[in-house]
């Protein structure tokens, strides 16, 4: 047992006492939800007690006698038979699940933090019943960040992420959109406790609910934990790979590090066998495997980037512009790749970028973020067709649209703000045009729009959320402008749609705009 | 009337073992006042070689470059004359400023070089109206500042303001935004756009985003391995393209108008051709001769060993393609060429 007793306890103390209000109701719901009877009542006597009572739970596994380290605990869980879990029938079993859960969920639930509100559209999300045991299935969470912030200390620290909640689902690619300095690297890397200083996780809470073991709080991972959990649950696929494969050594050599770290089981025969099935997998020639980086062209180095990703069979992927360097057609090979595999494998992807365009693709949903927070949450339909945020609609309408007619296009004007600065309202304030009156002095939260598309279908009520006032009632009762508010955004924009014909190219030839450009250009 | 006249442009580079690595092979175009010509492609096909032939940074091993007709100066003052008269915006706007020195001295530097070039405060008015017509405001703080305390934006700002200070007739815009943040790209296009309607300036825009290059020229070159595979306006190109790269080309840019099932068809029927054509990739070796695209090519025949001439697809859209010519016949595959994109693209 690597920690001293007293100081998880001392852990659980003080994030007990430092986490917001409404947290706990995420956790509350974690045993009630699948859990056997047996179980809730077991949480009901530990329920609302001391602390001693809560390092008890804490200390759960230790004291069963079964776990001495959660790390061992988690691949004890593993390797057991998925029946054993699934619904606690022998002692053994459920004595385990409870352990796990009470690791991790016990000290939440002892803090008493009952319902809230948050609970509320947590369910309403549906379709994520998430079991403490094992066997979770596509569309349950695989990692919830929860308030997440992260400084960067300096004489004036810099807040680069500031009070972000994300939700990862099973098998689902989650988009976040933002230009550079918004925060969305420092974000990925938080996830992933990769974070060094300067850089500081400044709060929050970061859970990873593994396909076949109890959550783990990735916060409290430390030393061998922690480096057994990245790249063998989560692992990342980095920015500008052009550099991130080691030049003097070969392709063989940099599998070898990571199945030497991870799999230490492996020998060398196994190693090199399973490191040109991963290159067999992503498209590129297994006989490369000796080969170097620089033998590799761009799109190559990207693939071998991924197979290395892979390499652990993790259950996320980060990917933080992983294309961005490539040109359209390479890009589209490497996309199509990321399907293929995602489709074959199942792993979840966090994919982070700044092209807009892109993201609506390929993502499931995404988030826009802005000055380090989030400001649009939403299924990318919604935000394609009827974005709801200001700023999302100036970061589409900065994309010219290769097919539709040529409209007049603006990008945002202005500069992110510094994020060394505090401020009182909306960080976008500044550079929004649709700006009123609250906006410079009260921060808009997250909330569901008042968009039409809402009423066409429900459906997207349970993830779309939006931090803007145009859409809160309080101050604006008639709701946000027709741009914002649902209407499609080809009609928004006074453009037709067309696919090209000759009519509708005649037609959009007439429109004030098109003319103006057209009389310039000819 | 065409200002700047690219006849047969040549360029190679020597290559360790004798041979030449020819880069721009045998290019011909024209650029015309008041007009943007975009210059598309994948990296590794060129386009910035092409830019640097035109600017004079790298010699051409043959081929003509006519300036207002009039042949274009290889050394001394006529080279002098010719660059003054020809500039360039790199893609870098942070590498491309020198950061020991002001923005006044990077705008200085190029005024001063004019023949009887402006003095004293006529200098420092050049200065302030240079930074105006960039929007970067106000021009006095501005002035004073070195590229550090610049943000991405402005400092490609300056750098198009040091381009203009020759008073050119020519811009070359090298990926002038891919280095900027997506919210400013079409801030800097804009910007681009109004100059050289405003300063009657004959523009190259090289890009690999179709979409931008659509937006912002009149006409499209699509550039393959060193060679222009087709040519013509920029609405004929992108929404109706004739060459099989460019169909691809067009088909790989992500559309937000898709719908996500017909994504997946897409990507599906893209995946099984890329299995059928890698698995013959491996059979052929590319030579030297013959269309350089058809070793990726989707309707690849036995005529294209040959290399194919410039097709007219339309009036002023040429294609370098064999699918285009009656004499070949292709089987099956040429039913798919002139529909517009997407089938045969993705």
């Amino acid at each position: 047992m690597s920690e001293p007793e007293g100081r998880g306890a001392a852990w659980t103390e003080e994030r007990t006492v430092s986490e917001p209000e409404g947290r706990g109701a995420a956790w509350t719901e974690e045993p009630s939800v699948s859990e056997p009877e047996g179980r809730g009542a077991a949480w009901t006597e530990e329920r609302g007690t001391s602390d001693e009572g809560r390092r008890r739970l804490k200390r759960a596994p230790e004291a069963s006698g079964e776990q001495s380290t959660s790390d061992e605990g988690r691949r004890r869980l593993k390797s057991a038979p998925e029946a054993s879990g699934e619904q606690s029938t022998s002692d053994e079993g459920r004595r385990r699940s409870e352990g796990g859960t009470g690791r991790w969920a016990g000290p939440r639930q002892a803090s008493g933090e009952q319902s809230t509100s948050d609970e509320g559209w947590r369910r309403s999300e549906g379709g994520m019943g998430r079991r403490a045991g094992p066997r979770r299935r596509a569309g349950d969470t695989v990692l919830r960040a929860e308030h997440v912030s992260v400084e960067y200390a300096g004489q004036r620290p810099t807040r680069a992420v500031r009070d972000v909640t994300i939700e990862l689902r099973r098998g689902e690619v989650l988009g976040i959109a933002g230009e550079s300095g918004c925060g969305k690297s420092t974000l990925a890397y938080a996830l992933t406790r990769m974070l060094r200083p300067p850089a500081r996780l400044t709060g929050g809470a970061i859970t990873f609910f593994p396909a076949d073991a109890p959550p783990v709080d990735v916060m409290e991972l430390d030393g061998e934990e922690l480096r057994a959990f990245r790249w063998n649950k989560i692992s990342m696929v980095f920015q500008s790979a052009m550099n991130a494969l080691n030049p003097v050594s070969s392709l063989a050599k940099q599998f070898d590090d990571i199945f030497e770290a991870h799999r230490q089981e492996m020998d060398r025969p196994a190693r090199r066998a399973r490191a040109r099935e991963l290159l067999d997998m992503v498209g590129i020639d297994p006989a490369r495997i000796n080969g170097f980086a620089h033998e590799l062209s761009g799109g190559m180095r990207q693939r071998v980037m991924i197979a290395m990703a892979l390499a652990l069979e993790p259950e996320i992927v980060i990917m933080d512009e992983p294309t961005t360097a490539l040109d359209v057609v390479v890009q589209r090979e490497i996309l199509d790749e990321i399907e293929r595999l995602r489709e074959e494998l199942g792993f979840s992807v966090v994919f982070i970028t700044h092209d807009l365009s892109l993201l609506l693709e390929i993502s499931d949903r995404l988030a826009v973020m802005y000055a380090g927070e989030i400001v649009e949450q939403a299924p990318s339909e919604a935000v394609g067709t009827a974005p709801a945020h200001p700023y999302t609609l100036g970061l589409l309408r900065s994309f010219p649209d290769m097919r539709s007619a040529r409209r007049e296009l603006r990008g945002v004007p202005g500069i992110p703000p510094d994020l060394r600065d505090r401020w009182a309202g909306c960080p976008f304030e500044p550079r929004c045009e649709y700006r009123f009156e609250p906006c410079a002095t009260t921060h808009p939260a997250l909330r569901p729009p008042a968009s039409r598309l809402l009423v066409e279908d429900p459906a997207l009520v349970g993830g779309w959320r939006v931090a803007c006032h145009l859409h809160d009632q309080q101050y604006r009762l008639e709701g946000p402008p027709d741009e914002l508010a649902g209407a499609r955004r080809d009609e928004a924009d006074g453009a037709a749609s067309m696919d090209g014909s000759a009519a509708d190219r005649k037609a959009t030839a007439d429109s004030p705009v098109t003319a103006d450009r057209a009389g310039g250009e000819q | 009337m065409s200002v700047l006249d690219v006849r047969n442009l040549t360029v190679e580079f020597g290559q360790r073992g004798g041979s030449k690595l020819r880069a721009v092979d045998d290019m011909s175009f024209a650029l015309r006042a008041g007009q943007t010509l975009a210059l598309v492609g994948e990296s590794g096909s060129g386009k910035s070689t092409v830019v640097r032939a035109l600017a004079q940074l790298v010699k051409r091993t043959s081929g003509e470059i006519l300036l207002d007709g009039a042949p274009a100066g290889r050394r001394g003052k006529a080279l002098r004359g010719y660059r003054h008269r020809v500039q360039l915006v790199f893609q870098d706007p942070f590498a491309s400023l020198n950061p020991m020195h002001t923005v006044r001295h990077h705008l200085i530097r190029p005024l001063q070089l004019r023949p009887h070039h402006p003095r004293g405060d006529d200098l420092e008015a050049a200065v302030h109206e240079l930074l105006l017509s960039v929007n970067l405001t106000p021009p006095d703080e501005i002035a004073r500042k070195h590229p550090h305390e610049l943000s991405g934006g402005q400092r490609q700002r300056v750098a198009i303001a040091r381009a203009l200070a020759t008073d050119p007739d020519v811009l070359l815009a090298d990926e002038p935004v891919s280095m900027l943040d997506v919210s400013i790209r079409l801030e800097i296009l804009n910007l681009l756009d109004r100059l050289k309607q405003d300063r009657n300036l004959a523009m190259l825009y090289v890009t690999h985003d179709l979409a931008t290059a659509r937006h912002f020229s009149s006409e499209i070159m699509v550039m393959y391995r060193g060679e222009i595979v087709e040519h013509g306006p920029s609405d004929e190109v992108i929404l109706r393209p004739s060459h099989p790269y460019t169909q691809i080309l067009a088909g790989a840019a992500p559309d937000p108008t898709v719908s996500r099932q017909a994504l997946t068809t897409a990507r599906r029927k893209r995946q099984q051709a890329r299995a059928t054509r890698d698995a013959e990739r491996r059979e052929v070796t590319v030579d030297a001769s013959g269309c350089r695209f058809r070793s990726r090519c989707p309707f690849a025949m036995d005529i294209c060993a040959t290399h194919p001439p410039d097709l007219p697809v339309a009036a002023g859209h040429l294609a370098r393609c064999w699918l285009l010519s009656s004499e070949a016949e292709p089987a099956g595959a040429g039913t798919e060429i002139g529909q517009p994109r997407r089938q045969a693209g993705r």
